[in-house]
């Protein structure tokens, strides 16, 4: 059979064939074996039937599978294999995937959880902070008005006559206690402002060299009290008007300033000024100030862009560095950061020592940085603290802002500087010799003695009196230097306490410079506290030029400028000059204290000041009493000046608008504070105080003791002006109509906020007047009046009305006005007192403010004052 | 002459007396000034005013202190305008009883604003009484040809 042949597949496909099927084929049935595997390779087996006669063939065909399904089933296999891996490879990465997403989704969801409980964390905390803030503040601003009347009657009782010496200690030292308690409310207050973030810092044009000589001479007292020497050293190329908020910047000082007073016993405090350019500091710190000016008037980018063109652009910013140099305990360096975190002090005894709280640098720093700088401590040579800061301000347009000075070294002056302060002097004689001033300086009586001599005697006797002369080197060849020089101007500076004045000696003194009086001119420095006798001496010499100390470059100037004016007057005129110049001198410098004991950030030395003017009030008062009549009959120019002084008070004001309460007790002359705590009260807005407060001197000036409520000197006042009394009560209604018609106003009184704002729109007709009038008898005649002639020259508006009320009626005619360039005066009439009252009429556009009942007085005066502006 | 002296005197001693009591404060005085021969009845004017509106708003101020829920802001605006008629009059009693009732006002307290309402009737009866004995005095001095003493 098949299976014995010798061809190996033959055989193993036969056997196999035996092996599955036996032998059990039969001849019809076909085999078809797609694949058998005979030895090692895979065959087709078909086998087919040939029924032939006598001869049943049973063949059968072994094909390997290689040959017609080779290559097919290797593709086969291989995309198996291919499959499979990247079925697996794609499971794989599936997952992974899936791993991935699942991981970052739940991340996300994790932190998104986070983010919305961190946020609500700081949502609490800023909720709860401001909410401190705002109670703070609120709290503040109420526990002020108590405290403020408290001062002022404290003013009233420390100026009674009839006080023992006992009473009159323990209320003045009632009174320190309650501006020191005020004081710490204000720090308070500012602090809480400034941390949430609600301080705006003011934007408007100041003298900031007039304002630092106002506090240097406002701390002079202090230091003079302390022996301490109070030099301001402010550069020449130091801009004479900046933009920014004057108050805040002066604030800053003031903080500074009276920390060093506070820890300085011997020695100086130099306040010294410089400016630098924007550019060249800007290369140095451009991204570190970009975070920093957050209050910028201006977008700092289109600045940077023109930096280039500085000299002719509408603003210009200046850096101005300040330091702070004084001769104190100064501060362990370790220190030097904390001591600007709140309430931090530098040594835990010092609030025991010196009171303070400890807030205020922490003030100073934050109101520089949101002035866009820094300060910091810095090493100094020497015992004392050097505190240095910068401030980034704009200078207002005009290039041309520097000092205009006069070209004094043309002059041939030479100035002798007799002052005890060697730090005064040496920085003076310095700045003197810069701007081309030959100078010399002597520190006590005896040099100046001896170099007078040697100056004038010596120059007429032309040989050197050197008998007596035990004048140090520098000094002996500075005076033959001057001896050299033809025919000078000699301007002598004199510090008061070169003068003995324990004993009587000092008139003997006045009485030695006679002999000089012609070769050269004094001008004297006083303190505050120089006695009258000693001025009335001194003037009766023909001394006329008096000064305060301390003595800095404004004032130097000023005596140079006089002298020099002087000296051409002369050449034509005798002495009527001489004593107007006396005059403007001493008004000048009246103004100059005014200016500065209306700073609101004094210190103790408010007392000190009240102490003193009791001790002088006899004879000072009355000279102070004549200076404001000289005053009331002023020229133009000192007028202008006056007014000036009352432009800069309303413009330190606009820091106390928030604060209506927080006024000038400090002046020690009552009368005078007493009006202005009235005026205050009830009369807060700024805009108000500049001209009320202007009525208020002015009439206080004119009739000095007049009390008399007597309307008939001020009949006719309100002559020809329309006055819109919108008032409910009728009684009211009634009583003010009167009273204004009295004056010559003429009243239309309506019932309520509705009728109010017709009447200013006409709007109704007469018809509807009548129907709607209230049925005044003041309103029936003068309906015609109404449609003639529209327009009212004031409102006064009652706050609580029915139908419409003030607030409302206000709003109204505010928004009918903001087309028109009109703006009609209304005054408030509220029953209310509360600051926040106060608010309220100021945002709805209102201009003044009283309070019921209607002081009659006042309403008048603020009629004048609000009409006259307009008109 | 004699009786318009005695006129006199009683008219000082009994305006005396309503300011010591406090019956009158100082911005009666400012009212008294305003009167002149422009407006001759102007005191007189003002006190009916005042009284008329008084009595009005006592009697708004009842009807809705007796409803069952009384709504206090309506009373204490009553309140407030009576408070400052009585101030600008003068009336001084008058508005120191408004300034307890407005904080009983504030606290809702029913009963306290019933009782001071009663104080404020009570006051403005005496008060027009005294005002108007007040007044009779004066027309019987210019009745007698007398002028009228003006208080310092």
């Amino acid at each position: 059979m098949a299976v014995d042949t010798e061809e190996p597949i033959i055989r193993m496909g036969a056997r196999w064939l035996e092996k599955v099927y036996g032998n059990k084929l039969t001849p019809g049935q076909i085999v078809q074996v797609e694949n058998a595997k005979l030895g090692d390779q895979q065959y087709y087996i078909d086998s087919f039937f040939l029924n032939l006669k006598r001869l049943p063939i049973v063949g059968v065909i072994i094909i390997p599978r290689r040959y017609i399904m080779g290559k097919v089933d290797e593709r086969a296999f291989k995309t198996l294999v291919i499959l499979i891996s990247a079925s697996l490879c794609i499971l794989v990465i599936g997952c992974v995937c899936i791993l991935i997403l699942t991981n970052g989704v739940s991340k996300e969801m994790k932190m998104r959880a986070e983010l919305i409980s961190h946020l609500d964390a700081r949502r609490r905390a800023e909720a709860s902070n401001n909410y401190k803030s705002q109670f703070l503040a609120n709290m503040s601003h109420e526990l002020r008005t108590p405290m403020a009347a408290v001062i002022g009657l404290l003013d009233i009782l420390i100026c009674d006559d009839c006080l023992t010496n006992e009473q009159y200690a323990t209320v003045t030292q009632i009174r320190k206690c309650s501006t020191a308690l005020l004081r710490l409310l204000n720090n308070i207050l500012d602090l809480s402002k400034v941390e949430s973030g609600k301080l705006v810092l003011e934007d408007a044009e100041f003298d900031l060299g007039r304002e630092l000589e106002g506090l240097i001479d406002m701390f002079s007292v202090q230091c003079i009290n302390h022996n301490v020497e109070a030099v301001l050293d402010l550069s020449d190329d130091m801009p004479k008007l900046v933009r920014g908020d004057s108050a805040r910047v002066v604030q800053i000082f003031a903080n500074l300033i009276s920390n060093s007073i506070k820890f300085t016993t011997t020695g100086h405090i130099i306040l010294r000024g410089w400016c630098e350019s924007f550019n060249t500091f800007n290369d140095a710190r451009f991204h570190l100030d970009q975070k920093k000016m957050r209050c910028a008037p201006k977008p700092k980018l289109r600045q940077q862009g023109n930096h280039m063109k500085k000299a002719w652009k509408k603003d210009n910013k200046m850096i101005l560095w300040f330091e702070i140099d004084d001769t104190g305990c100064g501060i362990d360096p370790g220190k030097w950061e904390s001591v600007f975190e709140s309430f931090e002090q530098a040594d835990p005894s010092t609030t025991r020592l010196h009171g303070g709280t400890g807030l205020g640098l922490c003030i100073v720093r934050t109101l520089v940085n949101k002035m866009g700088g820094e300060i910091k401590v810095v090493k100094k040579n020497g015992s004392g603290t050097l505190m240095r800061l910068y401030l980034l301000l704009n200078t207002p347009a005009d290039g041309a802002d520097l000092h205009c000075q006069a070209d004094f070294s043309s002059q041939n002056i030479v100035v002798l500087l007799a002052l005890y302060g060697s730090m005064g002097r040496v920085i003076m004689s310095q700045w003197l010799h810069k701007i081309g001033l030959t100078t010399s300086g002597v520190s006590d009586w005896n040099e100046l003695t001896q170099v007078l001599r040697k100056l004038f005697h010596g120059r007429r006797r032309e040989n050197g009196f050197d008998v007596n002369c035990s004048l140090n080197e520098p000094l002996k060849s500075e005076v033959l230097n001057i001896g050299d020089m033809k025919d000078p101007v000699f301007i002598i500076v004199v510090d008061i306490g070169l003068l003995d004045l324990s004993t009587d000696i000092w008139k003997e003194q006045i009485n030695f410079l006679d002999k000089f009086s012609g070769k050269a001119k004094f001008a004297w420095m006083l303190n505050h506290d120089t006695s009258n006798a000693i001025k009335m001496e001194l003037r009766k010499k023909g001394h006329l030029l008096m000064v305060n100390k301390p003595l800095y470059k404004a004032k130097m100037i000023h005596i140079l400028e006089t002298v020099i004016k002087e000296k051409d007057l002369e050449r034509q005129k005798q002495s009527p000059d001489a004593a107007r110049a006396k005059t403007k001198d001493g008004d000048m410098h009246e103004c100059l204290e005014i200016d500065s004991t209306h700073f609101d950030t004094a210190s103790s030395e408010e007392s000190d000041m009240a102490e003193m003017g009791k001790s002088n009030s006899p004879s000072t008062f009355h000279l102070r009493e004549k200076r404001r009549e000289t005053e009331k009959m002023a020229s133009e120019s000192q007028c202008q000046s006056f007014k000036k002084c009352l432009v800069e008070l309303a413009n330190v004001d606009a820091e106390s608008r928030e604060d209506p309460c927080q006024i000038r007790p400090n002046l020690p002359s009552t009368q005078y504070g007493k009006d202005m705590l009235v005026c205050n009260k009830q009369a807060p807005f700024s805009t108000q105080n500049e001209s009320s407060k202007h009525e208020e001197r002015i009439s206080e000036s004119s009739g000095h003791k007049e009390q008399g409520n007597s309307y008939s000197s001020k009949a006719g006042n309100l002559d020809g002006l329309r006055i819109l009394l919108a008032e409910d009560t009728p009684v009211l209604q009634r009583v003010a109509t009167i009273m204004l018609e009295k004056m010559g106003a003429k009243v239309i009184a309506v019932g309520d906020g509705l009728q109010a704002v017709e009447a200013l729109n006409c709007i109704s007709s007469e018809k509807d007047f009548k129907r709607e009038s209230p049925g005044d008898d003041g309103e029936r005649g003068s309906q015609t009046d109404i449609q003639d002639s529209p327009r009212y020259d004031l409102v006064l508006m009652d706050c609580q009305m029915p139908k419409m009320d003030g607030y409302e009626a206000t709003k109204a005619i505010r928004k009918s006005e903001s087309g028109t360039g009109f703006h009609i005066p209304i005054v408030a009439l509220t029953a209310h007192a509360m600051s926040s009252d106060e608010a309220k009429c100021l945002e709805v556009g209102m201009d003044a403010y009283l309070t019921k009942p209607i002081d009659y007085k006042l309403m008048v005066s603020t009629i004048l004052s609000l009409t006259k502006t307009t008109a | 002459m004699d009786v318009l002296n005695q006129l006199q005197r009683q008219y000082t001693d009994f305006t005396a007396l309503l300011y010591r009591e406090g019956f009158v404060d100082d911005n009666f005085t400012q009212v008294q000034k305003l009167q002149d021969e422009s407006s001759p009845d102007f005191v007189v004017e003002v006190a009916s005013l005042f009284f008329e509106d008084c009595e009005k708003l006592v009697n708004n101020m009842a009807e809705a202190l007796e409803q069952q829920d009384v709504d206090f802001k309506q009373v204490d605006s009553h309140v407030h305008q009576l408070k400052g008629s009585s101030s600008s009059m003068g009336a001084a009693r008058i508005k120191n009883v408004c300034i307890a009732f407005k904080t009983f006002c504030e606290t809702q307290n029913r009963d306290g604003c019933l009782r001071c309402l009663q104080q404020v009737n009570h006051e403005h009866t005496q008060l027009k009484t005294n005002l108007q004995a007040l007044f009779t005095l004066e027309r019987q001095i210019v009745a007698n040809g007398g002028s009228i003493p003006v208080m310092q």
